[in-house]
């Protein structure tokens, strides 16, 4: 990569006058716009605090900027279909099921943004006011019991500092403010929330509801707790069941920082949205032992200045708040601010879903629907819980599924009969994705490399993680098992597909700043502070101990609204 | 209509392919009582825009390549090019030349452009098939065979 010029010094902070500092001095930063940042934004503005947001990438606003949202498929130019040149240009988040054409003004063009691969990983970014809450599943669950002892028990990398009491309280605020659609279920493994109704199952799903059932003691079936609105929530519209929700809403049937947080942080006056702000690091003070403030890069003009607040919250996503936390080094933190531990970078996890199961279901012919439910059916995990014992692997996996009639293949024939035949729905036919925990191994890490720069003159991220041992034997058993259930069930046609994604590619990467009870073995204590910056908080993806299986954006969200909460107790008590 | 003099060494689709498409799609989902077919749904346009733009390179050239061993063959059988055919030589040449080693590659790669090209027009999706903009809720309905599926 060639040299690029570093950027503009900025002016030391003494040279600038007091006007010029006054007006780059809030009361909070929020670094990040996306699912936990946006929430931040919204509980500290609420809270009384004036908010500066820095959004590395471009403005999108509410309904306006869902250039795609109506489209119809004969309207987009290549009916939906990828370009041979955005795919070449894009070959990263070309491999994400997400990045459509109808989509693709909401992912980084990854030319633009390189990073170094040590083993490969695909690094899926949504650089825009609302980040990846634009083009999230939308899907939720709250964590359990079990997923926060996990580790004490077994051995594993670092305890969690709280458990699912810390956060039942948040989960209830958040849910309430997100809109959750759900039924209550009654299981402990994925205790339930403040839901809006439930979306609907099919028959078809009833039915394999009841077949599990009948032929297990612990499998279960639900409709999937979804961030979909299922009635009219605090002035946002219901989910019109287009399922095109990755565009943009205009209906705000979906949860995003853009339909939600940011518009209830704006309303209360105090907020401070400054898009296309790169940051480069957090500003320590070693008199107050705080951080002060936050340096920026334009992402255009590429000036630097400075901004500086009370409170810094980092919701970069988990590896942009990772670069920045090891590019914020000083005399007190020299491989990065809140490094004592030396793990900063390390323990990355994503999601393992390599294992895809899917059958006909040879019944309910003269049954259809109306709609395109934006959701589907999640079977909870079941493995090494209660009387369920595994000696092949630790922790387990659930599933998210879904009951459709959508013929696949291609009829035979040429003519008016094929014409006919591409009219019918074909059989019902349901498919399922494992969704499985990844373990936080200490060589699954990211640095930052030592010569090569972006753009922006900030060092490239190295990413050098994989899937293991406990998860390779985890994909063999979700195969295996979906197959069983589906051959008990009595459905016919059964194929297994096992995929070989590299991690990142599942788009739920987490950790490299883990929680946890002592700052030699963690970087951010019970309340997401960091250690040693106790005005720094941490709260997206990055701060996560152990991976779990749910989808992790509520949790990222609970721990936001916790932490920020916290925050403002803790300013008011003159702590921080 | 003249056979077009078609370059043996030539790696893409041009606009006097549009034509040719055009009735080879038709042949493949025709216009049908009350129901416009590939053509009225501008397939050739449709095919040449997703070649060039959205397949492979390599995959491309097997498309335009195909395309030319096609109009050889139906010059050999017929002495002269697809489009001058009747609808029912058109037919059966398609169907034979779809058996042919030769061939059957092509019309595959024909058949499942004229599908989906079809199928996410205007025509296709809201005539051929039913197509629900804004559903509302999600609800079960009654299905009776010969029902027409959703477009999306």
């Amino acid at each position: 990569m060639n040299a690029i010029p570093a950027p503009p010094a900025a002016p030391a902070a003494a040279q600038l006058n007091i006007k010029a500092t006054a007006g780059h001095t809030y009361d909070a930063i929020v670094i990040g716009s996306g699912i936990s940042g946006g929430l931040a934004a919204k509980e500290l503005c609420e809270l009384g605090l004036r908010t500066l947001v820095l959004e590395r990438g471009r403005t999108v606003e509410h309904i306006k900027d869902y250039p795609t949202a109506l489209s119809a498929p004969w309207e987009l130019p290549n009916r939906n279909q990828l370009s041979r040149q955005m795919r070449a240009e894009n070959p990263i988040a070309s491999r994400h099921s997400s990045f459509q054409e109808s989509t693709e003004h909401f992912f980084v063009k990854d030319k633009e943004h390189p990073y170094v691969q040590t083993r490969p990983y695909d690094w899926i970014r949504g650089y825009q006011v609302g980040g990846r809450s634009l083009t999230w599943g939308r899907w939720t669950q709250r964590w359990s019991e079990d997923d926060f002892e996990a580790n004490a028990r077994e051995g594993i990398a670092i305890d969690w500092p709280i458990r699912y009491r810390d956060l039942a309280p948040w989960y209830s605020y958040v849910e309430k403010f997100v809109g959750i659609s759900g039924n209550r279920d009654g299981l402990a493994q994925v205790p339930d929330g403040d839901f809006l109704p439930p979306l609907p199952m099919t028959l078809a799903e009833q039915h394999f509801k009841r077949q599990l059932a009948r032929h297990y003691q612990d499998r279960h079936l639900i409709i999937a707790r979804m961030a979909n609105l299922t009635a009219p929530h605090l002035g946002r519209g219901s989910c019109q069941n287009r399922n095109l929700c990755q565009r943009g809403c205009p209906f705000g049937g979906y949860f995003s920082s853009n339909s939600a947080s940011l518009p209830a942080a704006a309303a209360t006056g105090l907020l401070t949205m400054r898009p296309d702000s790169v940051v480069d690091s957090i500003i320590y003070d070693p008199a107050s032992g705080k951080a002060k403030g936050v340096r920026v890069i334009d992402a255009h003009t590429r000036a630097s200045t400075e901004y500086f607040a009370k409170i810094v919250f980092v919701n970069g996503s988990t590896l942009n708040t990772a670069l920045i936390l090891l590019n914020s080094t000083s005399d007190r933190f020299p491989r990065g601010m809140g490094n004592d531990s030396g793990e900063l970078g390390h323990n990355l996890m994503d999601h393992n879903c390599n294992a895809t199961i899917g059958a006909e279901i040879p019944l309910f012919e003269d049954q259809y629907y109306q709609g395109r439910r934006p959701g589907g059916v999640y079977l909870p995990r079941f493995r090494n819980l209660g009387s369920d014992r595994t000696s092949a692997y630790l922790r387990g996996f659930a599933y998210q599924g879904n009951t459709t009639r959508t013929p696949q293949g291609m009829p035979p024939g040429l003519g008016a009969d094929l014409k006919q035949a591409l009219l019918d729905p074909g059989p019902w036919r349901i498919s399922m994705r494992g969704i499985g925990e990844c373990l936080p191994y200490h060589s699954n890490r990211v640095s930052l490399n030592p010569s090569l720069r972006d753009a922006w003159g900030i060092p490239l991220l190295e990413i050098d993680a994989a899937f293991g041992d406990n998860e390779h034997a985890m994909t063999r058993d979700m195969l295996a098992s979906g197959a069983e259930m589906f051959e008990r069930a009595g459905f016919t046609r059964i194929t297994t597909q096992e995929a070989h994604d590299s991690m990142g590619l599942r788009n739920h990467e987490m950790g490299t700043a883990r929680m946890g009870r002592d700052a030699r073995t963690s970087v951010l204590n019970g309340q997401n502070q960091v250690w040693g910056a106790p005005n720094v908080f941490v709260t997206d993806g990055a701060c996560m101990t152990s991976s779990g299986t749910a989808n992790p954006s509520l949790t990222y969200m609970a721990l936001t609204a916790r932490a920020a909460h916290f925050a403002v107790d803790q300013l008011r008590k003159g702590n921080l | 209509m003249p056979v077009l003099q078609r370059d043996a060494q030539r790696s893409a689709l041009g606009a006097r392919d549009v034509l040719l498409l055009d009735d080879l799609g038709e042949i493949i989902l025709p216009a049908t009582p009350g129901l416009g077919g590939a053509r009225a749904a501008s397939i050739g346009l449709y095919m040449i825009a997703t070649v060039s733009t959205c397949w492979r390179v390599e995959e491309e050239l097997a498309f335009v390549r195909g395309l030319d061993a096609l109009e050889a063959a139906c010059v050999g059988e017929h002495g002269k090019g697809f489009s001058a055919l009747t609808d029912a030589q058109k037919l059966g040449f398609l169907t034979r030349w779809s058996l042919d080693p030769a061939g059957a590659g092509m019309v595959a790669m024909l058949k499942r452009l004229s599908v989906h090209g079809y199928l996410t027009s205007e025509i296709g999706a809201t005539q051929a098939l039913r197509y629900d903009p804004v559903p509302g809720s999600y609800r079960r309905i009654r299905y009776a065979k010969g029902d027409k599926r959703w477009a999306t």
